[in-house]
């Protein structure tokens, strides 16, 4: 019965190939859209914060190198609360400030609120400073000007994946700095412009904080720089425009696939009810309507595959997710309809 | 089956419909946007750009202070090019070009023009550096002397910039320059911000230019590009797919229904006067699904979202979509019509 139910549903197929290709499509070109969407999404809102985040444009408008203290004490006030930065400083001119660390290191220097950036943990990261495997060391302090800062190795749970653009090599010797406020100020002190222009390059703020957003463009007038607030439109697109995109294309897609289970169902219920009576469990005459979301799904990968987009990534991850769920949904459909379907009563009306 | 309610109908009709509007209005929203940012614009400025020209004589033309109102048009490009002089004036108080200064790094010996400059007619320059045919970089002085005191160098440009030209030697500071140039292109994030200017040159013997967005072969250029983009070809053949999934929904719902409209049949309809009966549920719900596609087109306005589609476009693109629906409810039943079996009652 198994095996008869099986074949049958195969046969039907011949007379669905329009459905068949169609949803394919359909199915293939959602994987697809996820797919580059969730990748979009993982850049903007995971590592830049994403709409929650002001992040601002600099041009160079003036020849003037000047650094004021008053500046950079305006400068670490902004980043104490709701605002983070970070530089990334190659340590091989033997810069006096850090000379206590290796030639061959790199530094980055992080400062305000972690949790922005996407780092995890966030917390008690203020004053301390971790080096990696390929850094010796062993010191338990580190000493730069009249700061001192714990220094032990990076710990493995955390996430510096936004400071060294996810790809993190071994061989590399790497510092990080995290300051605590009013350190910023004594640390960038005397410092080469390109150190400053860089935290004012990478600062993120909370968007709720305007204030602190204005001052931070005010700021530009003390520096060589005019300093601008970027408008978020990757995330925009991605919240209001990708998302209402491929939730309103899944419900599409749902709908025609009930319509199209409850008619396939109406259709044989004659069938189905032979079926029944001659031996069939309610199990069996499920396999005939498996056949189809099975189908849907080869093509699918078949389709992929020919377009050669395996490679792109995560689209294998969506593609097995979708299609889970898209054979999951079709068999529970029959599977509930079959199980409210009196069988026997039926037969008493018709004949 | 039994037939369907009428209110099921008219549900199952409204949220297709709804989706179906959504999907082609934001998909088409999204090609258009994209091929007007494929289309070739002079200088790389936004399709939002207007071009001007005029034959009057330097001494006839505007100045830029005549022009520009330096505390109001804050937000506006305008770029000046005199061929004959080999000069390109620059107004650019928002930075549109200003990449080009904060690529460089090195802090202190590059920058770009300033608010001060503008309002101070400082004399600075931006030199552009053009190349021989063996690669080594040629710098053409006209009759302005870099070296006169006073005068600022604050950039190189070679030919890969975009606000390159084969016909300009170096790009001034506009509001330093005595007059206009013969050209004009001005540009603006928001268009409203340039109807003061726009007058300002008709009133002063400038000519509008036609746009080089406007003619037909430009923009199968751009949709060709356009559909070169993974993302945006995704977007509107899915929308073309889900209209036929629709179609081939309709197709099985009408066939479903099978014998009712064999009933029509035997009782004298014909294939348009039953399909007017049938059809009003599904009209009603097609048309219902007109507010819930405002409410989100209101949603997607309030986050500044629709650059490019006003409501008059949004609501063109959405009746034609109706009328497609339409046209697939009619179809769909007239092929079922047509195959209908006598023994349309089965079941």
């Amino acid at each position: 019965m198994f095996l008869t139910n099986l074949k049958l549903g195969l046969k039907d197929l011949s007379r669905m190939k329009l459905w068949l290709l169609t949803l394919t499509y359909c199915l293939a070109t959602l994987c697809y859209l996820l797919a580059a969407g969730l990748g979009s999404w993982q850049q903007e809102v995971i590592l830049g914060g994403g709409l929650k985040v002001t992040r601002f444009s600099l041009t160079p408008v003036s020849f003037d190198t000047g650094v004021t203290t008053d500046l950079l004490n305006q400068l670490d006030d902004i980043l104490a609360d709701h605002a983070f930065s970070y530089a990334v400083l190659d340590n091989q001119d033997g810069n006096s400030t850090f000379s206590a660390i290796r030639q061959d290191a790199t530094i980055y220097l992080v400062a305000g609120d972690a949790s922005l950036a996407g780092i995890k943990p966030a917390e008690g990261l203020a004053g301390q400073a971790y080096y990696n495997s390929a850094y010796s060391t062993t010191a338990k302090n580190l000493r730069l000007r009249d700061l001192t800062f714990t220094f032990t190795s990076l710990p493995a749970g955390l996430d510096l994946s936004t400071l060294n653009g996810l790809s993190q090599t071994d061989d590399q010797a790497e510092v990080y700095i995290f300051l605590a406020p009013q350190q910023l100020a004594v640390l960038l002190d005397k410092q080469p412009y390109d150190l400053l222009a860089q935290f004012l390059t990478n600062t993120r703020i909370l968007s709720q904080d305007q204030a602190r957003v204005q001052a931070f463009t005010g700021l530009g007038s003390q520096t060589l720089f005019d300093i601008s607030p970027l408008a978020n439109d990757e995330t925009l697109f991605l919240v209001y425009y990708l998302a209402p995109f491929i939730l309103l294309s899944s419900l599409l897609l749902a709908l025609t696939l009930v319509v199209l289970t409850r008619a396939r169902l109406a259709d044989m219920l004659r069938t189905l009810t032979l079926h029944y009576l001659h031996g069939g469990d309610r199990l069996a005459l499920n396999l005939r309507f498996l056949p189809v979301p099975l189908t849907v799904c080869l093509l699918t990968l078949l389709l992929l595959s020919l377009l050669r987009l395996w490679s792109y990534p995560r689209l294998p991850l969506v593609t097995s997710l979708v299609l889970l769920g898209f054979v999951l949904l079709a068999e529970l459909m029959v599977f509930v309809a079959l199980r409210q379907k009196s069988f026997i009563n039926r037969i008493r009306a018709e004949g | 089956m039994q037939s369907m309610r009428f209110r099921n109908q008219l549900i199952l009709c409204l949220i297709s419909s709804t989706c179906l509007l959504i999907i082609t209005a934001l998909a088409s929203q999204y090609t258009v946007g994209s091929m007007l940012k494929a289309t070739d614009t002079p200088f790389g400025l936004s399709y939002h750009y207007l071009e001007y020209k005029t034959d009057q004589s330097p001494a006839e033309r505007l100045s830029a202070d005549q022009l520009l109102d330096l505390q109001q048009d804050t937000d506006v490009t305008v770029i000046s090019l005199d061929e004959t002089e080999g000069v390109m004036g620059l107004y650019d108080p928002r930075m549109y070009y200003g990449g080009v200064a904060a690529a460089i790094g090195l802090y202190g010996n590059y920058r770009y023009f300033s608010m001060d400059d503008y309002r101070e007619h400082t004399d600075a320059y931006i030199k552009v550096r053009h190349t021989a045919d063996d690669g080594s970089s040629i710098y053409i002085y006209a009759d302005k002397n870099p070296y006169v005191k006073g005068r600022i160098e604050l950039l190189q440009i070679g030919p890969s910039a975009l606000l390159y030209d084969s016909r300009v030697d170096e790009i001034d500071n506009l509001t330093a320059l005595s007059n206009l140039g013969s050209r004009l292109w001005l540009d603006a994030d928001d268009p409203a911000q340039l109807n003061a200017l726009s007058q300002t040159l008709e009133a002063n013997g400038y000519r509008r230019q036609p746009a080089a967005t406007a003619d037909l072969g430009t923009w199968f250029t751009a949709l060709g590009q356009t559909f070169r983009q993974a993302r945006s070809a995704s977007l509107l053949t899915l929308a073309l797919a889900f209209n036929l999934l629709f179609i081939l929904m309709m197709l099985v719902l009408w066939q479903s229904n099978q014998k009712l409209l064999y009933l029509h049949k035997q009782n004298g309809g014909r294939c348009f006067s039953s399909f007017r009966t049938l059809v009003w549920p599904y009209l009603i719900g097609q048309l219902l699904a007109f507010l819930p596609a405002l409410a989100f087109y209101g949603l997607l306005r309030q986050q500044d979202l629709w650059p490019v589609f006003g409501l008059a476009d949004f609501l063109l693109v959405c009746c034609l979509q109706q009328l497609a629906i339409f046209l697939w409810l009619l179809l769909s039943f007239m092929l079922v019509w047509k195959r209908m079996k006598h023994q349309g009652a089965k079941v």
